[in-house]
């Protein structure tokens, strides 16, 4: 192997390829694994022929196991084909039986992700083309394990996993909801959308999902700051009070506390068609208008009471109504005699009943201050004198300093709240506040989803439910993530476990970081 | 003259007499992370290709046992080339297949001829001690061919048992079916041409290493790439100096993540010995904090090995301190 004169090349030497009668051979050979080391180990090397003997038999049964080579029939065998442009294999023959746990269909076709195809072809399950040529492990090594597709450390936890019988998926990042779709149990219902219209194709929708919520989540930010005035949860609220179509399919408006502006975004994401409509409906409310607040001070409501009847109601403006109702005047009075006007007639009991619980009740009508009132407004200033006039004043050398009390006396109850009115540090769980580091996706992710080895007979690649675990790999020398990483994987995996696998040089270690809450003193 | 491919810094060797000859004569193990062919769905034993650690990689191009080169990318150019060779052995090895079953099945058959013939006169003798011949020779003449049959199909060609998926390929059956009427005869003539083996039962090898030799750049160690970037690493030539040195000492080392080390040292092979040492690598002036020296020590006392606090000097030598975790009594 000397190097030639031209960037000196050295000849890599070719492996071993059988001839027909080693393939013929190969057939017949035992498939049991023989015991790594025959018998306890020795404590140290003495020189004695026993010794070296018993590792001569090891280490010949090591060479003749990696010396073997992969022999299959070619009936057996499913053809594939490596894309590397798009990143994934095509079987170009009728997938086996591994097509229960593994691959997917898109397009008509099948296919399989880069490390499926090389645990098969490690299996002897596929025949790997890439240019009308068979690759050999190594070369498939090379071509599939790049660093966009798939890392070798990925590929190595992948494998272990499924030579351990696990079925091993790639992470769909569009099955993470949001708190507010968590709240609103959107993933049991999502489910069933998906399984009730049946031609959902979760890859495809999946990826067209994930690129309107980007979009939107890029929309959102230079929109809030053209609008100068409304913040973003003004303009959510008055989704409701807006006459505009597609609200009501939101749903936002209805009470709940919005922490930041992308938090409608994946709600959003769910919904396809509704996508670009809401997107428009947002530039038009951040653009336009005026904050279109209703003043109830110039709104009259008829007065339908039996006192003064107004019973002709006109037909409401047309801009006010949703898209296909047609609004038209009435005249109530017909509804109005119907009503009974007659009053009750107890019976003795009910009577005495009554008068029994009156006692207690005081009747605010009776109050002539509140008589006076003659509005709302009124009435409810006249509720505040009061409560002026009946609260304390407070002693001024306790409040009129720097540092004032904690606690009312009649707020005191136990010691544990006060000690809650003095912690510092409040309890947190681990995946508080990870919903708003989703954004900062740098660094760690999660791979895979497990699912375990004895959901195989009833597994659906449509339809997996829910993992058993989710992983994510490392290497052994990275460092240990930080709690910002942390946060935002465990909110990502939900109620699903999240485990970390790290590859040490071909040793795979698991580990997973457990919230624990602190013992609380018990208050008495 | 070993060759050892490198890329993004992992060093895998493909080869199994390589892998034979590293550590057999060089005390250098890696570790094997593929699936193994004899088995693929099991964790216990793995297969090739077997990871080098960078420092057991450096250690060899070092001392000139084995050449690092950059693992080569396909070559346009030699594809063409490569699909024709690739085409022809193919077909060569079909017909080598397709003889060598022929043949195999023609020895299986002489050898059960003398079977045949014992149990056809097995039988006449029978028959003709029972009474109605004639029922006996039609017995006789059809059992001769389901005699042949069972021994046609028991031929290592029982491939053409997993011919019934194909569809269209009624050319076995009727060899098949062509034969029992002839070797009725107690001495049956030579088969009727060489049955053509069928496609489906056509055996391949699924190669472990690259099939045809290929040019590749050598990688330099001493100099930072894509595929080498380890080189002038601090942490990378500390462990590497305690590396060569323990093995210059004739220790047999592996990666010892797992036991919080750098390196597991065995007094030989790890397939017949033990681990005695921990190694931990520890650059000279470093101040080890108390709380690490204690952990260590405890690690060490929990899975019995003594652990190896070493350390470079500037001279070069290596310098190592063990931890015991002594009692007070």
């Amino acid at each position: 192997m000397e190097p030639e004169s031209e960037p000196a090349s050295v000849e890599v030497p070719a492996g071993r390829v059988l001839s027909a009668s080693e393939l013929r051979a190969a057939r017949s050979r035992s498939q049991k694994l023989p015991q790594r080391s025959h018998g306890p180990k020795d404590f140290l090397p003495d020189g004695s022929e026993a010794q070296a003997e018993r590792l001569r038999r090891c280490r010949q049964e090591l060479w003749q196991l990696l010396a073997e080579e992969r022999v299959e029939r070619l009936g057996s065998l499913v053809a594939a084909e490596w894309r590397p442009e798009e990143g994934f294999v095509q079987l170009t023959s009728p997938a086996g039986k591994f097509w229960q746990t593994m691959g997917y269909s898109e397009q008509g076709q099948q296919r399989l992700h880069p490390e499926e195809a090389l645990y098969l072809l490690e299996c002897g399950s596929i025949q790997l083309f890439y240019q009308d040529l068979p690759l050999s492990i190594q070369e498939a090594y090379q071509l599939l394990l790049t660093e966009d597709t798939l890392s070798f450390l990925h590929y190595q936890v992948f494998s272990h996993l499924k030579r351990l019988g696990y079925v091993v998926r790639r992470f769909q990042l569009s099955s993470v909801l949001s708190p507010y779709e968590k709240q609103l149990n959107l993933d049991g219902y999502a489910q069933c959308l998906e399984d009730g219209t049946g031609k959902r194709k979760r890859s495809s929708s999946c990826r067209s999902v994930n690129k309107k919520a980007k979009a939107l989540q890029n929309s959102l930010p230079p929109m809030s700051l053209a609008a100068s005035s409304p913040p973003a949860c003004d303009q959510n609220n008055q989704y409701p009070e807006k006459p505009q179509e597609s609200s009501p399919r939101k749903g936002s408006g209805l009470s709940f506390q919005i922490q930041g502006s992308s938090e409608p975004c994946p709600a959003l994401s769910r919904e396809d068609v509704g996508c670009g409509q809401e997107n428009d409906t947002i530039q038009n409310g951040a653009k336009g208008a005026p904050k279109a607040r209703w003043n109830f001070e110039q709104i009259s409501f008829p007065n339908m009471a039996s006192d003064s009847r107004h019973t002709l109601l006109p037909a409401p403006a047309p801009e006010l109504l949703p898209a296909n109702v047609i609004g038209r005047g009435t005249d109530a009075e017909s509804w109005c005699q119907k009503l009974n006007q007659r009053k009750e007639k107890l019976s003795r009991r009910d009577r005495d009943q009554q008068a029994s619980v009156q006692q207690f009740r005081e009747d605010v009508n009776a109050d002539p201050e509140v008589q006076g009132c003659s509005s709302w407004r009124e009435y409810k200033e006249l509720l505040q004198r009061r409560q002026l006039q009946k609260s304390q004043p407070r002693p001024p050398h306790l409040w009129g300093q720097s540092v004032t009390p904690l606690l009312n006396p009649d707020k005191a109850d136990s010691p544990a709240t006060v000690l809650q009115h003095i912690s510092v540090l409040q309890t947190t769980h681990l995946p508080d506040g990870g919903y708003g580091l989703l954004e900062k996706s740098r660094g760690l992710e999660i791979s895979f989803d497990v699912y375990q080895a004895d959901a195989v007979a009833t597994f659906r690649k449509n339809n997996p439910g829910k993992p058993y675990v989710r992983m994510c790999v490392s290497g052994f020398d990275e460092p240990v993530p930080d709690l910002c990483s942390l946060k935002r994987l465990t909110y990502q995996s939900g109620d699903v476990p999240l485990i970390f696998a790290l590859v040490d040089h071909g040793d795979i270690s698991f580990y997973s970081f457990r919230d624990f809450t602190l013992p609380r003193d018990l208050e008495h | 003259m070993l060759v050892v491919e490198v890329a993004n810094g992992r060093s895998l060797v493909w080869g199994a007499e390589a892998v034979q000859a590293l550590r057999e004569r060089l005390g250098v193990g890696g570790r094997t992370v593929g699936a193994l062919p004899r088995g693929p769905r099991q964790n216990s034993r793995l297969g090739l290709p077997l990871l080098l650690l960078p420092e057991e990689a450096r250690l060899l191009a070092e001392i000139g046992a084995v050449t690092l080169v950059s693992a080569p990318r396909p070559d346009p150019r030699s594809h063409g080339l490569a699909l024709a060779s690739f085409k022809r052995q193919q077909e060569q090895s079909f017909q080598e297949q397709s003889s060598l079953a022929a043949e195999a099945r023609e020895t299986r058959r002489q050898e059960l001829l003398e079977k045949i013939a014992e149990g056809q006169a097995a039988k006449k003798q029978k028959l003709e001690q029972d009474s109605g011949a004639d029922e006996g020779q039609e017995a006789g003449g059809s059992e001769a061919p389901q005699g042949s049959t069972p021994g046609g199909e028991t031929t290592d060609d029982g491939q053409a048992n997993g011919q019934q998926e194909e569809a269209g390929e009624g050319s076995s059956s009727s060899p098949e079916s062509s034969s029992p009427p002839e070797s009725s005869s107690p001495q049956p003539g030579p088969s009727n041409g060489v049955t053509p083996l069928p496609r489906s039962a056509l055996l391949i090898q699924l190669a472990t290493a690259r099939p045809r030799p290929v040019k590749a750049k050598p990688l330099d160690w001493r100099v930072q790439s894509k595929d080498w970037p380890h080189a002038g690493r601090p942490a990378h030539e500390l462990r590497y100096s305690i590396y060569r040195d323990l093995w210059e000492r004739g220790f047999f080392l592996s990666a010892a993540g797992k036991f919080g080390g750098d390196f597991l040292v065995y007094p030989g092979d790890p397939l017949r010995f033990h681990a005695h040492y921990i190694a931990q690598c520890w650059a000279a002036d470093d101040p080890i904090p108390l709380q690490d020296l204690v952990s260590a020590g405890r690690l060490g006392t929990s899975v019995r090995k003594t652990l190896l606090l070493c350390s470079p000097q500037p001279d070069g030598k290596v310098v190592y301190t063990s931890l015991q975790w002594a009692s007070l009594q």
